[in-house]
């Protein structure tokens, strides 16, 4: 989304003067694109947060997986690789600076000829970005957790497998919201670098409407003060989603009087 | 029938079970005892591969225990644990987690499962309790779920792995009566049960084994090694419980 043509159509809109008189004048005319910049926002973060969550799923599970000495050959080896490969990933995607990756992703795929609309390249290196962090952020989220609760599935006759999808993932899951939560707020913040590549998100607009005025502090300070605003909503609803997730029934009888079987 | 042949576990290079041999017959309540750090909990745990003997051979019912998944589901399943902390699946309450395994394991349905759960939840006298989280229950609570939920598989063998360690005092009682009833209810149930509650031992006991630095030092059926200890370190062992 280019916003600056349309910004240069209404040029001839005069800005008063003055820091809180400008910023008032360009929040009215300008709202419109704001909230399209925004709208942008919003979809990089909730979609690259979401997409970038099941990834990470599939990758933790690549990483973590137990050879065994029973491990036949080919099993084994494609284990080893599927380890290999989340680590590189995961250290190349945290090594290097999301605004460095949009452009490498952007232009070198151009430059081979694959020209992808630049919404969907920015969605994608968001996604990849967030896979690397929520991998580790599910890592740890597993290794936190009490390992009598694996021994106990398996003491049970449960595969690896189900272990990890019934038990070990959904705890990891559970314990991890505010740690994904958080993802998702460094992300309405981080997309803000996909300007580089074009990508009319918030701050692109932000940058649009500013250039075209020469009123930079004023258009910023929107761009702020939008930022905040969702920021401090999006902490809100996730104090909400755990506050729902962590409900247990009150009353909390845990007696032993008269239960002696 | 279980049995353990030529049993070695090293961790590193630390010998922790030395040469086991044993048999386990059908039906029968095989108490083991011993120090802290003789191997006992580690030779509960060659039996069902949750630690994999370094080297040696575990039968259970006449097939031969390895590390691969088939056999592993195959034969845990008919050989259940109860743990010292409980490891009751934290984010399940307590009818799921005594579902759980039936419906992934045994691959019994839904209602099928919670019949099962029910039932051997008023075993324990936990059935009221059905809807609570473990973090809801007290020790002696969720021990008793525990056990419900090993017998919700219908196995042929119970492991116990000091199910009482972790309880205060006036809970262990309830706990030790649970599985004494478990035992009298199905004669046929082979168990393994690692213990400090000699008391218990003696009361329940087909055979008491006597463990120190991995070895099995004693060996005796019934109540015999209480009355007449035939090593001295047995007996040593004993009189720190008088």
């Amino acid at each position: 989304m280019d916003g600056r043509s349309v910004i240069e159509s209404t040029l001839s809109t005069t800005i008063r003067p003055g820091f809180f008189a400008g910023t008032l004048d360009l929040f009215v005319e300008y709202l419109p694109f704001y909230l399209q910049g925004l709208l942008y926002t919003l979809l990089l973060a909730v979609v690259g947060t979401t997409v970038g969550l099941l990834i990470a799923f599939v990758f933790v599970v690549l990483k973590i997986q137990t050879v065994k000495r029973v491990t036949p050959f080919i099993p084994k080896n494609l284990k080893h690789l599927g380890k290999a490969f989340v680590n590189t990933y995961v250290t190349i995607f945290r090594g290097t600076p999301m605004m460095v990756q949009a452009m490498i992703f952007y232009y070198g795929l151009a430059s081979l000829g694959v020209r992808l609309p630049i919404l969907a390249a920015g969605l994608i290196v968001v996604t990849l970005n967030t896979a690397a962090y929520l991998t580790e952020i599910l890592r740890s989220g597993l290794e936190s957790i009490d390992p009598g609760q694996r021994e106990a599935a398996e003491s049970l006759g449960m595969t690896t497998r189900q272990t990890y999808q019934k038990i070990l993932l959904v705890q990891a899951f559970k314990n991890m919201i505010p740690a994904i939560g958080n993802e998702l707020i460094v992300n309405i913040k981080d997309t803000a670098v996909l300007s580089v590549i074009g990508v009319g998100e918030l701050f692109y607009m932000g940058r649009s409407v500013a250039g075209a005025h020469y009123r930079y502090t004023e258009s910023f300070m929107i761009v702020a003060i939008i930022y905040l605003i969702v920021v401090m909503i999006a902490v809100y609803l996730l104090k909400q989603l755990s506050r729902w997730m962590g409900k247990t029934p009150k009353d909390l009888n845990t007696s032993e009087s008269g239960q002696a079987a | 029938m279980i049995t353990l042949e030529n049993i070695f576990k090293y961790f590193d290079e630390t010998p922790v079970l030395k040469n086991i041999n044993l048999s386990f017959q059908k039906g029968t309540i095989n108490v083991i005892i011993g120090p802290s750090g003789s191997g006992k909990s580690t030779l509960l745990r060659t039996v069902n591969f949750l630690e994999p003997p370094t080297e040696g051979n575990v039968w259970i019912e006449g097939e031969r225990m390895d590390e691969k998944p088939k056999t592993l589901q195959n034969l845990r399943q008919n050989a259940p644990m109860v743990f010292q902390s409980f490891n009751l699946f934290n984010h399940l309450n307590v009818h799921d987690n005594c579902t759980l395994a039936q419906r992934a394991v045994l691959r019994k349905s839904k209602k099928e499962a919670g019949h099962k759960a029910m039932r051997t939840l008023e075993k324990v006298g936990m059935a009221s309790y059905w809807n609570r989280k473990p973090k809801q229950l007290s020790g002696g609570q969720k021990q008793r779920v525990s056990i419900a939920r090993a017998l919700s598989m219908e196995p042929r063998i119970l492991l116990f792995d000091e199910p009482t360690s972790a309880l205060d005092p006036e809970m262990v009682g309830g706990v030790l009566s649970t599985i004494r009833n478990v035992a009298e209810e199905q004669p046929d149930l082979t168990i393994l049960l690692v213990t400090h509650e000699m008391a218990f031992a003696r009361q329940i006991a087909d055979r008491v084994l006597f463990m120190d630095l991995g070895e099995v030092i004693e060996d005796r059926k019934g109540a015999d090694i209480f009355k007449t200890p035939l090593k001295p370190r047995t007996a040593q062992f004993l009189s720190s419980f008088q």
